[in-house]
C-alpha cells in the first residue's frame, strides 16, 4: 500500500507491533498477567471467558516465545500450575502498549 | 482491541474478583463480635487467637471452597511504606477528631467521656481498613460497611447507657453480627454463581 508523506510515518509503529501479543486472547491473558504476580489456570479462564483448550493453546505460544512461565507447585498435596509473566514477557508487553499508544493515543 | 487497556481497573477487577467469597467480612466480623464480647467478659479474650490465625482460617475455607470454584490468584505486594503511612495519618485524624469531640463536650480527663465515644471512634478506626479495600476492589459494598459503621457507632455513642462499655460492647456486637450475616450471604450465593467445574480445570495441556 502506498504510503502518503504524513499517513505512512503516522502508522509506522503499527508495522512492528507484537504480533503475538496482538491477538485479542493472548492480549488478555498478557494484560491480566501483567498486573498480577501469577495465577492459575482457572482463574485465568474466569477472567478472560476462553475455554480450557482455547486458553491452554494460546499459553503455550506464549511460553514458547518465553513471555510467561509455567511454574508447577503443590498445595496440600494437590498440584497448582501457576503462570506468570516473565521478564521478557513485561517487556514486550510494556513495548507493545507503548507502540499502540502512540498509533491510536492521538484525537478521539 | 483499539481501545487503550485501563490497566487499574483491570487489576481492580481481579482483586474484585479474588474477594467475592465474602469470606473476608464473615472473619472481620467474627473478630469485632469477640472483641465486644471481651469487653463482657475477659473469657472473650481468644478474640487475640482469631486475629493472629485469621490468614490461615480464611487461607484454609478459601482452599477447600474458594479456588476450586474460581482459581488461584497472586497480587503484587502494596508498598508497605505507602500503606503505613496513609494508615498512620488516617488513624491520626480520626484520634484528633475524637480529641475535638471530647473538648467540646467536656473535659478530656474525664474517662467516662471516652467510654462514651468509643463507638464512634471504633466506627471510625474501621473506615481505613474499608476504605482500603474499596480502593483495590472497587467494590460499593465497602464504601456502606464504612457508613453503617460510622453511623452506628455515632447512634451508640449518643445513646446513654447509664454505665461501662455497654454501647461499645453492643456496637462490636451488633456490627460484627452485620458483617457475619452479610459474609456469609455473599458466601452462599458466591458457591451457587459458581459451581465446581465438572472437570479438573487445573493444568495449561502440560
Amino acid at each position: 500500500m502506498p504510503a502518503s508523506e504524513t499517513g505512512g510515518e503516522d502508522l509506522q509503529p503499527i508495522a512492528g507491533i507484537d504480533r503475538l501479543i496482538h491477538e485479542p486472547a493472548r492480549l488478555m491473558i498478557m494484560a491480566y498477567l501483567y498486573v498480577v504476580e501469577s495465577a492459575d489456570f482457572l482463574f485465568l479462564m474466569r477472567q478472560t471467558g476462553l475455554t480450557a483448550g482455547n486458553l491452554s493453546s494460546h499459553t503455550s505460544k506464549l511460553e514458547a516465545a518465553g513471555y510467561i512461565e509455567v511454574v508447577k507447585e503443590f498445595v496440600d498435596r494437590k498440584p497448582r500450575t501457576m503462570l506468570r509473566l516473565t521478564g521478557a514477557g513485561r517487556d514486550a508487553f510494556r513495548e507493545y502498549r507503548k507502540g499502540m499508544m502512540q498509533v491510536l493515543g492521538g484525537d478521539s | 482491541m483499539t481501545q487503550e487497556i485501563n490497566l487499574k481497573e483491570l487489576e481492580k477487577k481481579a482483586y474484585h474478583d479474588s474477594q467475592q467469597d465474602g469470606l473476608m467480612e464473615v472473619m472481620m466480623g467474627l473478630i469485632l463480635m469477640t472483641f465486644g464480647g471481651f469487653f463482657y467478659s475477659p473469657i472473650f479474650a481468644f478474640y487475640i487467637l482469631l486475629i493472629i490465625f485469621s490468614g490461615k482460617i480464611v487461607e484454609f475455607v478459601r482452599r477447600r471452597y474458594t479456588y476450586p470454584r474460581i482459581g488461584f490468584v497472586k497480587f503484587r505486594e502494596e508498598n508497605p511504606k505507602e500503606a503505613l503511612t496513609g494508615v498512620f495519618l488516617f488513624e491520626l485524624a480520626v484520634i484528633v477528631i475524637i480529641f475535638t469531640l471530647i473538648s467540646i463536650s467536656g473535659d478530656v480527663k474525664d474517662y467516662s467521656l471516652w467510654v462514651k465515644w468509643s463507638p464512634l471512634f471504633f466506627g471510625m478506626i474501621l473506615v481505613g481498613p474499608f476504605a482500603h479495600a474499596q480502593s483495590r476492589s472497587g467494590s460499593v459494598r465497602y464504601t456502606g460497611y464504612a457508613i453503617l459503621s460510622v453511623i452506628l457507632g455515632l447512634f451508640f455513642s449518643l445513646i446513654e447507657f447509664g454505665s461501662g462499655c455497654t454501647g461499645l460492647i453492643l456496637y462490636l456486637v451488633l456490627i460484627g453480627v452485620f458483617l457475619v450475616l452479610g459474609g456469609l450471604v455473599i458466601f452462599i450465593r458466591f458457591l451457587r454463581k459458581y459451581p465446581l467445574p465438572e472437570t479438573e480445570v487445573r493444568d495449561a495441556g502440560k
